[in-house]
């Protein structure tokens, strides 16, 4: 990131040699301030302090920091709050032209009481597009970094928001973050040299959008790293040959609602890393297939429906949550049997993350399989239905390091396993012990449990975990219900039970 | 591999290498071999190092547990407002990125959803406009300051 020095001036900063350091700076029209220098390893002062009014402990240290440091500062507020400091003194006035980041929201922008005091002052009314255009005026033509503009409300326009993405490609922008109004029927045109733009690095697309086609000699999106993108079956079958174009993506996230079914599409990318897709389908049939060999996280979530994924050899994390209408599902265990299946496809990482949703449908699952998941070492699990499933998934996971179980409450409930099912599995169906035994006593380091009630199968369980597991360090449990008196009760009796492990710390909280 | 830095008020402090180039502008001079002798830091007095260096510390040990950095973070920051500028200036200085990106979004919250009179008492700052001056920028912006 560029930051001005002075006046409108980019200079980038360079610290190659700690004895030629200079942070140098003058301002000719407002105070004199402070200049550093750095003279052979001794810091000198040239300028006086203006604040000579104010006693010393109250001095105005924020005002006489670094141009550079006020606009840094300043870039961590949006638009509207950087304007107000134009009028904290004559050293704020113009700071906020110089911050490289215009952030505009709709709602922020438009919020504004109605007082006659305020309507007195007003000769015109400002709306959004109003606001946008006047400050794009009087900041000048000084660098943008970061743009990021949402307009899902109020009449919008396409052709300002054409100008001002122009605008924003003109001065050199890294990270352009757009959201419109997804059921407004006037789409944003991508424009062409949006494709070109070497600058850019991220792009987040939610809204309605389109573009012609780039031809496919072009070289496009050329620095493009991060690209997240929100849409309707309007702009779907587009929006998906977007990731495909960038040579040098690395985090994808697509968050996708059709209602077409038989929906095929397929990703290459060899440079991908993190993937994040949602997918809200109205739980209509489709295919996706992902060559991603570089990936190393994947995040899925909404209706899981034929998911190819070749070549996972640097996959490590996957976090999974099925978010499905149940209304809408034919077969529910067969649902529940796909989940299985896709979760061994993904038998070779680290760390898994299943949410409630997930959780019950492979609790409700009609027949499965899982193979063994030798490198896992994280697992978290989630819902009323996890200790249904905790036993199964033990039971494939002999390296297991860090057990994250978190009880989270839910109105919607259809599982009729009742809840003492699965700590009698664990601690007594003979298979199954054996196989828990060893994974428990040799590898299982960390174990917290959230949403901790205090109920009679959950101590039975803890005791049990913390009778078997010969090399835990940390037993960390929370719970949200549960008031001091209650808290302290569980856990004097929970100190009470027999540690195998002497390093054994146990944290409630 | 060890590294002495000296303060401003001439305290020296031996840090860890992994610790050190936390900083870019002690790393360039480890990279280019300046490193041998006491690194003096002007700019930076002895408290604050302190604590710059025990950022850099945990930024090691907990690199891996997102949580607990995070945690670690926020209680680091929660300073008053002279040790907050002081440890800008020197993150600056020392070109540590994360602190001094972790500091501005502090001042900035102290900025944040305040009226410019209350960010003038929070701060300090001496209004130094004339009441014709200050009326005259908000007009040019009073699409900003309406409440």
């Amino acid at each position: 990131m560029y930051f001005p020095t002075s006046g409108g001036f980019l200079e980038k900063k360079r610290l190659s040699h700690f004895r030629r350091f200079q942070l140098i700076e003058s301002e000719p029209t407002t105070p004199p301030s402070k200049a550093y220098c750095l003279n052979k390893g001794r810091m000198v002062c040239s300028a006086e302090s203006t604040s000579k009014r104010q006693k010393p402990e109250e001095a105005d240290r924020i005002s006489n920091l670094p141009k550079s440091l006020l606009c840094r500062i300043l870039s961590f507020l949006t638009t509207k709050e950087a304007v107000v400091t134009s009028i904290l003194s004559s050293r704020w006035k113009t700071l906020w032209t110089l911050v490289p980041k215009l952030d505009f929201d709709y709602y922020e922008l438009t919020t504004t009481s109605s007082s006659a005091e305020v309507q007195s002052h007003k000769r015109y009314n400002f709306n959004f597009a109003h606001i946008v255009s006047r400050v794009w005026a009087l900041r000048g033509a000084s660098h943008v970094q970061k743009f990021r503009l949402h307009w899902d409300h109020g009449v919008y326009d396409p052709v300002h928001m054409d100008t001002w993405v122009r605008a924003t490609i003109a001065r050199g922008v890294e990270d352009i973050d757009l959201h419109i109004d997804p059921n407004s029927n006037r789409s944003f045109y991508l424009p062409c040299s949006l494709f070109n733009c070497k600058t850019l690095i991220a792009l987040k697309l939610s809204g309605n959008f389109e573009y012609d086609t780039p031809p496919s000699s072009s070289i496009v999106f050329p620095s493009l790293k991060i690209l997240h993108l929100e849409f309707n079956f309007n702009s779907c079958d587009y929006l998906f040959t977007l990731p495909t174009l960038c040579p040098v993506l690395q985090d994808l996230s697509v968050k996708v609602h059709c209602w077409y079914a038989d929906w095929h599409c397929k990703f290459i990318s060899p440079t991908l890393k993190r993937l994040h897709l949602y997918m809200k389908f109205d739980e209509l049939p489709y295919k996706l297939e992902i060559k991603a060999p570089a990936l190393e996280y994947l995040n899925f979530g909404g209706h899981l429906d034929s998911i190819l994924l070749e070549d996972l050899s640097n996959l490590v994390e996957v976090v999974i949550d099925i978010d499905v209408d149940l209304t809408k599902i034919d077969y529910y265990e067969h649902y529940g049997s796909r989940a299985w299946d896709f979760i061994g496809e993904l038998c070779d990482i680290k760390s898994l993350h299943l949410s409630a949703n997930t959780t019950e449908f492979l609790c409700n699952a009609s027949e499965f399989d899982p193979p063994v998941f030798h490198n896992l070492s994280f697992l978290k699990v989630k819902g009323p239905c996890m200790l249904h499933v905790l036993p199964h998934l033990l039971q494939v996971t002999p390296n297991l390091a860090v057990l994250v179980v978190e009880k989270e409450e839910r109105n919607f409930f259809s599982c009729e396993k009742g809840e003492s099912f699965t700590c009698d599995m664990i601690l007594y169906e003979e298979p199954l012990q054996q196989v828990v035994r060893k994974c428990l006593s040799s590898c299982l380091t960390t174990l917290h449990y959230e949403g901790f009630e205090g109920l009679k199968n959950e101590l039975k369980l803890v005791k049990h975990f913390l009778k078997r597991a010969k090399v835990l360090k940390t037993m960390k449990i929370s719970s949200y219900n549960l008031n001091s008196e209650e808290k302290l009760c569980v856990l004097k009796e929970l100190l009470l039970f027999p540690r195998h492990s002497r390093s054994c710390q146990i944290v409630f909280s | 591999m060890a590294l002495e830095l000296k303060s401003s008020d001439n305290k020296i402090f031996e840090v860890e290498e992994l610790v050190a180039v936390q900083s870019e502008t002690i790393k360039s001079l480890v990279e280019d071999g300046c490193a041998d002798n006491v690194i003096p830091l002007p700019n930076v007095d002895s408290k604050t190092l302190e604590l710059v260096l025990d950022w850099c510390k945990n930024h090691v040990d907990m690199k891996l547990d997102e949580e607990k950095l995070k945690e670690y973070e926020d209680k680091f920051i929660e300073v008053d407002q002279a040790v907050l500028y002081d440890l800008l200036l020197a993150a600056n200085y020392l070109n540590i990125k994360d602190l001094l990106n972790r500091a501005c979004q502090k001042v900035a919250d102290m900025l944040k959803g305040k009226t410019p009179e209350q960010i003038r008492e929070t701060l300090n700052i001496v209004n130094d406009f004339s009441p014709e001056e200050e009326e005259e920028i908000r007009k040019e912006n009073l699409w900003a300051f309406e409440e």
